[in-house]
């Protein structure tokens, strides 16, 4: 519980770190912290439900601070979890440079899905991508933050491990390759 | 056996959390359509919690950046008295010369009057957060119920219209940016008073659309709001026509509109203190079906 409430406190603070931050620097060079937090989720939580949950949570809080419609990012941070989830599973995702390519196709993948599900609950209203530069740029951005946010997490995540409660949240730095 | 429990735990919590997330955005679909509440219990501490967290994460910013401007616009401080000096003096002059005229016609005391029904009151408010999704345009205000603020008053800065408030909680609140694609405001050319709907994009311009037969609009011209949607009052800069983008069906005429306000460099803005009609019916606590009135009103988010 001390684990995934410290989890959950550290999305959310790189989240309005972040949409602080955003006031003097552009959106399209800023990593997607929220994503990268998710997939650090998938890569170090041995439990599936606990990282559910997480990255669930961490998608409602980004709908309270963004403009999409209540549930969006929920939606799209639950499928993207489960696509990490997959893929950490059978990839080396703590080495750098497959670290930083799934980060950055994972921001790419969630932009379609966030274009996807505007399109679909929105009635057309958010359909159009308008800025695919500024999605790329920040797929990239994203990309060069992945390993160190992974590394710092994972840390977080065993101390509070060891600190905190026996059970089914262990950490498992190895299995989740 | 345990795996099994695992699995079948694992998918109900996805089909759970699946479900939770459509209901939630169909639910704000028919919002438009009926009337709308304000935000849910467990979003108010989320926007009150951000809003004293990103001042102190600002705070060492913005006095690095108020040290080196006020350092900046002491350079050509002299200069900058001098001219402005000349342009009061010659205000001065060009206000004695109207109001008398507008004595010698009589009009001065009823214009006092009309003043009065126009004055909203508006009050300060930091923009301390962005969004943090590129495809949305919101902003954290660091102002809330407590100060007076509701969802659907206007926001304004200095240079014009920038966007209008859909949340609120005790201390803070969120306001969606002109420049987002679910907005639409009811503007007209301040020159030719040809109407149409004002548009975000999703990007630094806006797009405004109008009728295309008869319709005058030339780069250069200004567009102000026209008041006619019910959500914003008339006559605020919303911004300046760019491009002329032509009508692809003869019917619908476009133009590249820059936003008056400078979004980029956005910080300190006024909420409105005013709802307009069909905001004040959206956000009333006896809504009922309110899908014409919702339908109606081409403005809002």
């Amino acid at each position: 519980m001390k684990q995934a409430a410290g989890l959950f406190g550290l999305g959310l603070l790189a989240l309005i770190g972040e949409a602080a931050l955003l006031r003097y620097l552009p959106v399209r060079f800023a990593p997607d912290l929220g994503l990268l937090v998710t997939l650090a989720f998938a890569i170090a939580l041995r439990s599936p439900l606990r990282g559910l949950w997480l990255a669930a949570a961490l998608g409602a809080a980004t709908d309270v601070y963004s403009g999409s419609l209540p549930g969006q990012f929920v939606l799209v941070r639950v499928i993207l979890y489960g696509v990490a989830r997959f893929a950490a599973a059978r990839l080396s995702l703590r080495r750098v440079l497959p670290a930083g390519v799934f980060a950055a196709g994972l921001a790419l993948l969630q932009a379609a899905l966030v274009w996807a599900s505007g399109a679909f609950f929105a009635g057309g209203g958010l359909a159009q991508l308008s800025a695919p530069a500024g999605v790329l740029s920040q797929a990239l951005a994203t990309a060069l933050c992945a390993q160190p946010l992974r590394i710092a997490l994972e840390a977080l995540a065993s101390r509070w491990q060891s600190e905190g409660v026996p059970g089914p949240a262990r950490i498992d730095f190895g299995s989740a390759r | 056996m345990a795996e099994v429990q695992s699995r079948v735990r694992l998918s109900f919590l996805v089909a759970l959390l699946v479900g939770i997330a459509v209901v939630a955005m169909v639910a704000e679909r028919r919002a438009h359509q009926r009337g709308r509440r304000d935000i849910p219990v467990w979003v108010g501490p989320l926007l009150d919690l951000a809003v004293p967290l990103q001042k102190a994460l600002a705070w060492p910013i913005d006095s690095a950046r108020r040290i080196g401007s006020n350092y900046v616009a002491l350079l050509g401080v002299r200069e900058e008295n001098e001219a402005l000096r000349a342009r009061l003096a010659r205000l001065d002059e060009e206000n004695l010369q109207l109001r008398e005229a507008l004595v010698a016609s009589g009009h001065l005391e009823r214009i006092a009057e009309m003043r009065k029904d126009f004055e909203m009151p508006m009050l300060p408010a930091a923009l301390v957060g962005r969004d943090v999704s590129p495809w949305f345009h919101a902003a954290l205000l660091d102002r809330g119920r407590s100060d007076g603020v509701r969802a659907g008053m206007p926001v304004v800065a200095d240079a014009g219209l920038a966007g209008l408030v859909v949340a609120t909680s005790h201390g803070a609140s969120k306001a969606m940016l002109l420049l987002d694609r679910q907005m639409a405001i009811d503007g007209t050319v301040q020159r030719s008073r040809t109407h149409g709907i004002v548009r975000g994009r999703g990007s630094a311009v806006l797009e405004f659309e109008f009728v295309a037969r008869e319709a005058d609009v030339r780069v250069g011209d200004r567009i102000l709001s026209s008041g006619l949607g019910g959500v914003y009052p008339k006559g605020i800069r919303i911004g300046e026509v760019r491009e002329l983008l032509g009508s692809a069906d003869g019917l619908l005429g476009r133009a590249r509109v820059e936003p008056a306000v400078d979004f980029g460099r956005l910080e300190q803005v006024f909420v409105l203190l005013w709802r307009g009609p069909v905001m004040e019916l959206l956000y009333s606590e006896k809504t009922g079906d309110l899908g014409d009135a919702a339908g109606a009103a081409a403005e809002g988010p």
